[in-house]
């Protein structure tokens, strides 16, 4: 029990690093962006792009090019679109997200590809009798290390309290002199080095990378969301905990002959969960942003 | 000096006309109240003056500039401050966070500490409540700490749209006092009302908007010295 306690704390952590990234923008702009997931696809190849180097020089360079993605991605597609209805946000982000899949898929190809970034953190320590592999316990240290951040950082700074602000009241904020272009463009810096350092890891625990490989992450992160409650960001992260704690319980005690339907099993949980908490875990009736 | 120029303003939401040929101008120094009913579009004009609608047609100039095509934070940096009919205030945020806030508007070697200090001495009730949460705060405590939030960005016009909305007589008397204080500090302030005997005692100017349009124009003076006036808004025989 404690060893699958241990798993899904590692594997909300990786959910959580998707979730905050999604939820960061969904607050502030409104905007359920899917072409996170090609944030973290472009980190996955940057990660490959680098890989001769250090790995602190790697893992740098790729926060730093998936930040610089994330800041084109705001300039060029979201800019002229601010404060647009959600559906016209959410088909510039699907448009953009297919446009980012075919750019890749052109350079690199659709072949997936591997490598063996953190390949030296593949072994496992035993602590207190449970066996936890040095990838997790970087997973789950670099996360609660991220999430501290981001707290002090909305807490303690003119800019994350400029970002809290606009999350709950964007046009009172503009109304104030909070400059709109700084506050979303820092969120997308944000959300896209929560992406890359997302990456780095999901690239470590599957070994492989392909130009969809953005889809299946995003998704998880707004289920997260949408479980853990619309309205605040720390819930985005208790979503994905709990998600990782279902997957991870289903994973080790479902029988042999229903293992198969165990994502379906997952999503049928979620759905009781809404339906006793419709508005999440831990979200506030009617409050959308945070 | 004319600080603020509104000419012929249009503002219309999908077909329905809101504002239909605004004029007003606001001299340094001066309190002009706009009166009117509901939906005679006094909102629509506040909102538009900050940036906050778009105009359909007619400008707005702000010392001499046209300010029509401004953002609305790039007019609060100029100088207008806006507190709207809902307060505005951020009730995630603490007392203090709201205030600090105004602190965007300043210029970057502004000392907001300072600024916020004196905002406080016109609402002292929430000095010692800076780091509560402001969704705590009552319906005069909410309007005390949107009007001190806009004075922290030293405005030079301050924009005030239904300041007595849902405020307790006594409230209003605090309230109204502390407006008065600023005014005779020199402030400028621009203000939508219905309660038409505050706004008259407070303003230099007054404007009369109904269904859109700016319908006349009184001085407060002659209409305190109105009979009809005095008994119907005042109570006075």
């Amino acid at each position: 029990m404690a060893q699958n306690l241990v798993n899904a704390l590692s594997l909300g952590s990786l959910y959580a690093l998707i979730a905050l990234g999604v939820a960061l923008l969904f607050s502030i702009m409104g905007l359920i962006n899917f072409a996170h997931g090609e944030l973290i696809m472009i980190g996955g190849y940057a990660l490959l792009w680098f890989s001769s180097l250090p790995f602190a020089v790697t893992a740098v360079l790729v926060v730093a090019v998936v930040i610089g993605f994330g800041l084109a991605m705001e300039r060029l597609a979201f800019r002229s679109v601010r404060g647009a209805s959600g559906e016209t946000l959410l088909m510039t982000s699907f448009a953009l997200s297919l446009f980012i899949q075919g750019g890749v898929l052109l350079f690199e190809g659709a072949d997936p590809k591997s490598t063996d970034v953190l390949g030296n953190l593949g072994a496992s320590v035993k602590v207190a009798g449970l066996s936890v592999g040095k990838l997790d316990f970087a997973i789950i240290g670099v996360t609660a290390v991220l999430l501290a951040g981001l707290a002090w950082f909305l807490r303690a700074t003119s800019l994350g309290v400029q970002m809290r602000a606009a999350a709950e009241d964007f046009t009172m904020a503009r109304a104030l002199g909070v400059r709109a272009n700084l506050v979303v463009a820092s969120a997308f810096g944000v959300s896209g080095a929560f992406a890359g350092i997302a990456a780095i890891f999901l690239v470590a625990s599957t070994g492989s990378l392909t130009p969809s490989m953005g889809l299946r992450p995003v998704l998880v992160g707004f289920v997260a969301i949408v479980l853990g409650g619309l309205g605040r960001l720390w819930a985005a992260a208790l979503g994905a905990y709990v998600l990782a704690l279902l997957t991870v319980m289903l994973q080790a005690y479902l029988p042999g002959g229903v293992a198969p339907y165990q994502d379906a099993l997952v999503y049928l949980g979620i759905v009781v969960i809404l339906m006793f908490r419709p508005h999440g875990i831990a979200g506030r009736p009617g409050a959308v942003r945070v | 000096m004319t600080l603020l120029e509104v000419s012929d303003l249009h503002v219309s939401y999908g077909p329905i006309d809101a504002v239909k040929g605004v004029s007003l101008s606001v001299e340094r120094g001066d309190v002009v109240a706009i009166v009117g009913p509901n939906g005679a579009g006094k909102s629509s004009t506040m909102q538009a003056i900050q940036g906050l609608v778009r105009t359909r047609s007619g400008s707005v100039r702000w010392r001499g500039t046209d300010i029509t095509g401004w953002t609305p934070e790039r007019r609060a940096r100029a100088g207008i401050s806006f507190v709207p009919e809902s307060r505005g205030v951020f009730r995630t945020l603490s007392i203090g966070e709201n205030l600090r806030l105004a602190g965007c508007a300043l210029a970057k070697d502004a000392d907001v500490s300072e600024r916020v200090g004196l905002a406080l001495r016109h609402f002292p009730v929430l000095a010692d409540r800076l780091s509560e949460r402001a969704a705590v705060l009552s319906g005069g405590e909410c309007q005390q700490l949107a009007i001190g939030r806009a004075l922290v960005a030293a405005p030079e016009l301050l924009v005030l749209d239904e300041p007595s909305l849902g405020l307790a007589p006594v409230v209003l008397d605090e309230l109204f006092a502390a407006l008065a204080a600023l005014r005779d500090e020199g402030l400028t302030i621009l203000l939508v009302e219905q309660n038409v005997a505050r706004a008259v005692k407070l303003a230099d100017h007054l404007f009369s908007l109904r269904g859109g349009v700016i319908e006349r124009v009184d001085e407060p003076d002659e209409l305190l010295r109105n009979p009809s006036f005095r008994a119907k808004h005042l109570g006075m025989g």
